[in-house]
């Protein structure tokens, strides 16, 4: 999944995960759309009903023992097919042959399709067309009012101001700064060159709930640093989650 | 396998449409069409005319009475064409009658002769096809899972020497007999696969250089068993050859005096429908698929890629395994090298013609085993070398990527879904 | 899945200096207990001439045991510090090296001071010129595959190009009486392999490794066939080459010890040194070699900058399977004369076994060849001798070194990175 967390646990609903295995942290609730949707997210030969049962297709009711339940991955893949208004003529086509779009949208409806506690999207919305962007902003949105924590990893400003609830910026693998959304440019722009500041603790609940936060992607190398930025959103995760949990109990 | 539609050929524009080739005209152009966008047993089935045809040639030209005729061509030119015709079908016809029917027999029974001898050749090239179906399968499988399993020959011999050892160093009940040989087999096949898989898994040692390395070993091992007497060999005598296993461990036949069909070729149909059940309906087979197809993605998935080269070399091996337990409990009785084989490389041949797919190995395996069985039968009546059949059947994989190759040659635009897919790519970056 | 490295990196469950360096202590173990302690009485002879030399080396003579001991103290050492110090790669290899050479001399000791080697002592020249000789199509295939991979093209058909070698200058030097052509015969013929393999891998695309598997069927089944078409019943037309005879350099081959082994063989293996430090040279200090190694690593990098890539990859492939038609011709003409069913035994196979071993370099490739070419020569000697160790035995222990070395000392090799992809244009 490529989180490979240099300092720090990550506790989803106070569980450790910190050292799990990519399946047992699926299982524990953290959804991930990977960064390179044809290399990591995708299967481009596989049909998209295969695709949207990429992570759950042996568990009931999509599978008995080892046996696969064929017609309830239909249904299920029918269902998010709709939801997520994947533009496909069949639920049996390659999803090579979608649009970048559509794909994204098969890989959103396969991570949050379930019941999920934690999301994490690394350059979501890279190389889509408008319609989709706004689609995936807009659930990304309902997943955060849902009560899900909810981290991306962008370096799209615009995208990141008009997501965020708090804005982390990286440098060189370090965290530089927590600001909120109505930071000016410049200032993040300094941030992003590795402008010492104050890193802003990471206390206080939002309005309710869990929070989301932007990180801003500063490196030319993004594939080097990505890796970098998801250990780093591993401590902003675990923060998240916590809060989410205070959030919750003081409720 | 990827379907080889998806592919541009270098070159090609995707812009504009390739020109009209003034020579292709309707009919010439359907039946391209046909082939170039058609199912794979379309393909399949030029692929083999193709290969026939040239084998066909090789057989005629290289028969020194038709070099002989050519040598006068253009005093009776009829007489070297008929020549080269005679030489190509007697050859063939004696292929025919091998493999799968011989007419006299027909006539034979007609007047009063054996029924069942009309069913002799099918038979043999069923029996002949059985271990070839087992070790296409073991391919197959591996191949699935995106493994390159070149050591079905060493997992085979893995499970020989299992199968013989327990066939006659112990006694058991009848049926229970051949019951725990054939599982012996498929356990030492499954060890060699396993041994593979798990290399791979840990110390990432490519599986085409290892299972190449394992074959070597594992035929040394086998010369050397087969010499020693406490080892494998039969006692008070020279050869490298095994004892005999013991009647109760032998396959039954079904059906009465030949032609029969060996319990093995049953089990071996049995093994591909298990294969298919398991790639295409089970969670098992999904993550084979997955991992094969594109491993990152399986990976971010939160399936263990390791995991599921193990299983699927393991289970490979152990198929391959069963090939040799139910070629020594069902045909030779016992371990050397005529029962040996070629099995192990033939399996790739196989499992590449058949797709990679259960009901398509089963397909070019009696393909192969037909061409083959008919082979022996040719060299005796027309002295054409048996190597031919080898020749066949590599000239049919190799022109099962005809599609390509016809594509190129007519400068075709590719098939719709391709096109579509370098376009789709090609936008997104 | 065509690319001969893992995609997927492994999570690396062992450790592998450790792995490493129980592996160089397990050799130098072995010594100790088995060649140590059932060591015989007495003491092994080394010849280190010919008879016949202009300078004879005195033969040197070591007690069995005693020499068994040493070796194998000093491999465990090599592995003690294999483990803790040592860590860059020239040294690495230097104690690979050294510990493998004392495994075998402790071997041999043991083999020489039993009662079956009568007091012969192993002639470690004709043991050298016996490798040496047997090295050479495997170097040769090797470096064809170096050619190929380096451009980005797996080329699993050395074993086709070796074999239609061997047949093409058996045939043509049996046709036309002329050694020389049947050489050149050879050469092409497997050169005309690599442009088949080259034309359907490039051109129609097929999987790499599924061509290279296809094409030795081919020429495994069309040579038996012809074989037994042609040459059986006519063996004096067709199958009747005499061998090239030793060249020995006047000067250089009368030095002692190194003179008969390096400079007094035939023709063959002065063309393989030649081979060797052409493709070492050219690929790596050359334009051209840089040009070939950007179209392995990166095409289209290579191809924004204006080198061909198809082209390179052709002409690669047709050279390459041209020194390895020379490899195959060796098999006959340098060797028995005449030509049989399926010669090149695997060859093939060991040569791109060499060549991975050797991390696609031509010296390494070499010098994983001569590994690969010791074992026949090593075996043939043991079995003058009638030591009691089974042939096949013996005949097992490269391919199981091989096994170690992929999995425990080499582990994951990494090959030019656009290794088996096919090259479309955009």
């Amino acid at each position: 999944m490529g989180l490979r967390p240099a300092t720090g646990t990550v506790r989803i609903d106070g569980r450790d995960v910190t050292g799990a295995s990519p399946r047992d942290r699926l299982r524990a609730g953290i959804a991930f759309i990977p960064e390179d949707r044809q290399e990591d997210g995708i299967v481009a030969d596989f049909s998209v009903a295969d695709n949207l049962v990429l992570d759950t297709f042996d568990r009931p009711p999509l599978a008995a023992g080892i046996a696969m339940n064929r017609s309830a991955i239909r249904d299920r893949a029918a269902s998010l097919v709709a939801e997520f208004d994947v533009r496909t003529s069949s639920i049996d086509t390659a999803v090579g042959t979608l649009s970048g779009g559509n794909q994204q949208k098969v890989i959103l409806a396969r991570e949050v399709g379930r019941r999920v506690r934690l999301l994490i999207a690394s350059q979501p919305t890279r190389g889509l067309d408008v319609g989709s962007i706004e689609f995936v902003h807009r659930r990304i949105v309902a997943e955060r009012d849902a009560g899900v924590a909810v981290i991306i990893v962008s370096s799209e400003l615009d995208e990141i101001y008009a997501l965020s609830d708090r804005i982390a910026v990286m440098y060189e693998g370090k965290i530089t700064g927590f600001r909120p959304p109505s930071v000016p440019v410049t200032e993040l722009g300094l941030l992003m060159a590795g402008a010492q500041a104050e890193a802003a603790a990471a206390a206080g609940a939002g309005t309710g709930g869990a929070e989301a936060a932007g990180v801003a992607d500063t490196a030319t190398d993004t594939a080097g640093t990505a890796a970098d930025t998801a250990a780093a959103a591993t401590d902003i995760a675990a923060n998240a989650a916590d809060t989410a949990d205070t959030a919750e109990e003081s409720r | 396998m990827t379907d080889d539609a998806a592919v541009l050929p270098p070159g090609q524009q995707e812009s504009e449409p390739a020109p009209e080739r003034g020579r292709l005209r309707g009919f010439d152009r359907a039946i391209i069409e046909a082939i170039v966008q058609g199912s794979p047993a379309v393909t399949t089935a030029v692929a083999i005319v193709a290969a026939l045809l040239i084998g066909a040639l090789i057989i005629a030209f290289s028969d020194a009475t038709v070099l002989h005729a050519w040598g006068s061509f253009f005093a009776a030119p009829g007489a070297a064409i008929s020549a080269t015709w005679q030489s190509a079908a007697a050859a063939y016809s004696a292929l025919f009658e091998g493999a799968i029917l011989n007419p006299h027999t027909v006539a034979a029974a007609l007047h009063g002769g054996s029924v069942g001898a009309i069913f002799y050749p099918l038979s043999e090239t069923a029996s002949q096809a059985t271990p070839l179906i087992l070790t296409g399968l073991a391919v197959a499988l591996a191949f699935r899972a995106g493994l390159f399993n070149i050591g079905a020959a060493s997992q085979w011999i893995g499970g020989a020497i299992v199968v013989t050892y327990l066939g006659f160093a112990i006694s058991l009940p009848p049926v229970i007999h051949v019951i725990v040989c054939l599982l012996g087999g498929f356990v030492g096949g499954a060890v060699m696969g396993w041994l593979v898989g798990d290399l791979k898994a840990r110390t990432g040692a490519h599986e085409v250089i290892v299972t190449i390395m394992l074959n070597y070993v594992m035929y040394n091992l086998l010369s050397y068993l087969l010499g020693t007497p406490s080892a494998l060999q039969q006692p008070h005598q020279a050869n490298l050859t095994s004892p005999n296993i013991a009647a109760d461990a032998q396959l039954p036949h079904v059906g009465g005096p030949p032609p029969q069909v060996g319990v093995g070729f049953l089990i071996a149909l049995a093994a591909a429908v298990g294969m298919w059940w398991l790639v295409a309906r089970s969670t098992v087979g999904f993550e084979f698929r997955t991992v094969g197809a594109n491993p990152s993605a399986a990976r971010t998935a939160g399936m263990s890629v390791q995991r599921t080269w193990v299983l699927a070399m393991l289970l490979a091996g152990g198929l391959a395994g069963l090939s040799a337990a139910v070629t020594i409990q069902g045909s030779f009785y016992s371990l050397n090298f005529q029962s040996y084989g070629t099995y192990g490389i033939d399996g790739i041949t196989v499992a590449l013609l058949g797709r990679a797919k259960p009901l398509g190995v089963v397909l070019a395996a009696l393909l192969f085993s037909a061409l083959e069985t008919g082979a022996t039968t040719m060299e005796a009546a027309t002295q054409v070398p048996v190597d031919i059949a080898e020749v066949i059947e590599g000239l049919i994989v190799l022109f099962v990527a005809a599609p390509l190759l016809i594509r190129a040659v007519f400068r075709m635009r590719a098939a719709q879904r391709g096109g579509m897919a370098a376009v789709a790519k090609g936008w997104n970056g | 899945m065509t690319a001969l490295v893992a995609t997927i990196r492994p999570p690396i469950a062992i450790n592998r200096r450790l792995l490493a360096a129980g592996t160089l202590t397990l050799f130098g173990l072995v010594d100790v207990l088995i060649f140590g302690l059932f060591a015989h009485h007495g003491d092994a002879g080394f010849a280190l001439s010919l008879t016949g030399a202009k300078v004879v080396v005195p033969t040197i003579r070591l007690p069995g045991g005693p020499l068994a001991y040493a070796l194998g103290g000093a491999s465990i050492l090599i592995g003690i510090a294999r483990a803790t110090v040592v860590d860059s790669p020239g040294p690495r290899r230097l104690g690979i090296g050294l510990v493998l050479l004392f495994f075998v001399l402790s071997l041999l000791a043991w083999s020489d001071t039993g009662s079956w080697a009568h007091g012969i002592p192993v002639n470690l020249v004709t043991l050298l010129q016996n490798t040496l000789a047997g090295s050479i199509p495997l170097i040769l295939g090797a470096l064809a595959g170096c050619m190929g991979e380096r451009a980005g093209v797996i080329n699993i058909a050395i074993e086709g190009q070796l074999l239609l070698g061997a047949f093409t200058a058996a045939i043509v030097a049996s046709t036309v009486g002329v050694l020389w052509l049947g050489l050149i015969g050879g050469s092409l013929a497997g050169g005309l392999v690599g442009l088949v393999l080259a034309s359907f891998a490039i051109r129609f695309l097929v999987d790499q490794i599924v061509l290279g598997v296809v094409i030795n069927l081919l020429v495994s089944g069309l040579t038996g066939f012809l074989y037994d078409r042609l040459m059986v019943p006519n063996a004096n037309a067709y199958n009747n080459a005499s061998t090239f005879g030793p060249i020995k350099i006047p000067g250089l081959g009368d030095i002692p010890i190194i003179g008969p082994i390096f400079f007094d063989s035939t023709i063959f293996l002065y063309l393989t040194y030649a081979a060797i430090i052409v493709v070492q040279v050219g690929l790596f200090s050359t334009r051209w070699g840089l040009r070939v190694r950007a179209v392995g690593e990166h095409p289209t990098a290579a191809d924004t900058v204006g080198i061909r890539v198809l082209g390179i990859r052709y002409r690669n492939l047709v050279l390459g399977g041209m020194l390895a038609g020379i490899g195959g011709a060796y098999l006959t003409l340098g060797s028995v004369g005449t030509f049989s069913k399926d010669m090149s035994s695997g060859l093939g196979y060991i040569a791109l076994a060499a060549m991975i071993f050797g991390r696609w370099t031509p010296l390494g490739a070499t010098a994983a060849a001569l590994l690969f070419g010791f074992t026949p020569a090593l075996g043939s000697f043991l079995g003058s001798i009638t030591v009691p160790i089974s042939p096949f035995i013996l005949a097992m222990a490269p391919y199981v070194a091989t096994i170690i070395a992929v999995a425990g000392l080499v582990g994951r090799v990494r090959a030019p990175a656009a290794d088996g992809k096919p090259y479309l244009r955009a």
